[in-house]
């Protein structure tokens, strides 16, 4: 049960350093991550970029309506 | 920083979620054999593994079909490659069952069952099989040691689908529950803020009951062959959508701002009883292919084990954090809206 934890700690750490886990150049690098184990990285990248890029929109729309709210204040006042 | 920190935190609970989900390997498992009957008299099947180690754990390799309480063994077993086996059967006796249960068993995948692998062809079938001699050796349940997704017939590696389907049901429920709360708090108060916000709740809602549609259409396509099955789950859910877009068909039909925010606001504690009913309670009481209904549940050790619930809680509750966050935006645009037009009433 204990290493069972660990193990999904380490997969957790794997998939978000995936990027940083070897330390190596160039193809060695790219074989290493995107390559490896059936190619699910890339579908990793894909999901996160999607998600990523949709929060972000998420997040530039909440500043927008902020602001807005903002001048809609000074407005009032 | 201008962004709330539940915000930051419930994408990011999303995020890690969806990258664990994907990338968390699948426990070894039997997904298909071929062919898939049993005659009488000797028959050799090929058994396809998927993730299985059949080779590096040939030792220890054990197959066997069971029947009712009869258990047959192979004559002959031939390993091709890690995932790929052979093995041949010679059944003549009385059987209980017109289905075989496969379990195939070593020391590094543990026992692997796939259930009504073989159907019976040309042997007898009574109600008085035949004894058949105890031909097992002793079996070793070695748990997995790496952190891995169960492996379940029919499911396979879609069992990651639970990640994304079911957290937007829960978030859709939670929504729906905010806008209830609103709406019973406009009747308390005649406030026309929390009319807006309980619109706006159930508009999210409804987004978040369309991804679960979606996904799960999807997915049952793949599972159980077609894109819509007339199950007592699916046509609830359908049901409870259909539910919440009459409220908003009530709300747009009365020009009267008060009366449609009064009678919306009766109509919803009514939808969200009705939506509870319809996904939660009704499909319960009849059998349904659906897991959480039924004599399926949902939470049962076979369908969510200990390494699916450490990743599948999370998910729910960033995926309703992801919700909350969506209403929050949506609402102070209509707070702006309402404004613009009413001046500032709240």
């Amino acid at each position: 049960m204990k290493s069972k934890h660990i193990s999904f700690f380490l997969v957790l750490l794997m998939s978000l350093f995936s990027a940083s886990v070897s330390a190596q150049t160039g193809t060695d690098w790219l074989e290493n991550t995107m390559f490896s184990s059936g190619k699910i990285n890339v579908v990793v990248a894909v999901v996160s970029v999607v998600f990523v890029l949709i929060v972000a929109y998420l997040i530039s729309i909440d500043r927008k309506l902020k602001k807005l709210e903002k001048s809609e204040k000074n407005k009032l006042k | 920083m201008s962004i709330a920190w539940w915000k930051w935190l419930s994408a990011l609970i999303v995020l890690t979620t969806l990258i664990v989900g994907l990338k968390a390997p699948l426990s070894p498992g039997i997904p298909a054999v071929s062919p898939d009957k049993l005659d009488y008299g000797a028959t050799s099947v090929t058994i396809t593994g998927y993730n299985t180690h059949f080779e590096e754990a040939s030792s220890s390799l054990q197959v066997w079909v069971k029947n009712g309480e009869a258990v047959f063994c192979p004559y002959e077993m031939a390993i091709v490659d890690e995932n790929t086996m052979r093995a041949s059967f010679s059944i003549t006796e009385v059987i209980d069952d017109a289905f075989f249960d496969l379990y195939v068993n070593n020391d590094i995948d543990g026992t692997m069952i796939l259930p009504r692998a073989f159907l019976q062809s040309g042997m007898e079938v009574g109600l008085n099989p035949d004894k058949t001699e105890d031909c097992l050796k002793e079996i070793t349940v070695t748990e997995a040691a790496t952190y891995d997704f169960p492996n379940q017939p029919i499911l396979n590696e879609t069992i990651r689908n639970l990640l994304v389907h079911v957290p937007s049901w829960f978030a859709m429920i939670f929504v729906m529950l905010l806008s209830l709360i609103y709406s019973i708090r406009f009747l308390n108060s005649s406030e026309m803020a929390f009319d807006n916000k309980a619109e706006t709740a159930a508009h999210v809602g409804l987004l978040f009951a369309f991804i679960g549609l979606a996904t799960g259409s999807i997915w049952a396509r793949f599972t159980w062959g077609a894109w819509w099955v007339s199950d007592p789950r699916l046509n609830g859910a359908a049901l409870g959508v259909l539910v919440y877009l009459a409220y908003f068909v009530l709300k747009s039909s009365i020009n009267d701002k008060e009366k449609s925010a009064r009678l919306g606001a009766v109509y919803n504690i009514f939808a969200f009883t009705m939506m509870i009913l319809f996904v939660m309670v009704l499909p319960r009481m009849t059998d349904s292919l659906h897991p959480g209904v039924g004599g399926n549940p949902a939470f049962s050790q076979y369908d969510l084990d200990d390494n699916l619930r450490l990743v599948f809680y999370p998910a729910v509750i960033g995926w309703i954090g992801m919700a909350v966050w969506i209403f929050d935006v949506k609402y102070r645009i209509t707070k702006l809206r309402f404004r613009e037009f009413f001046g500032n009433e709240e």
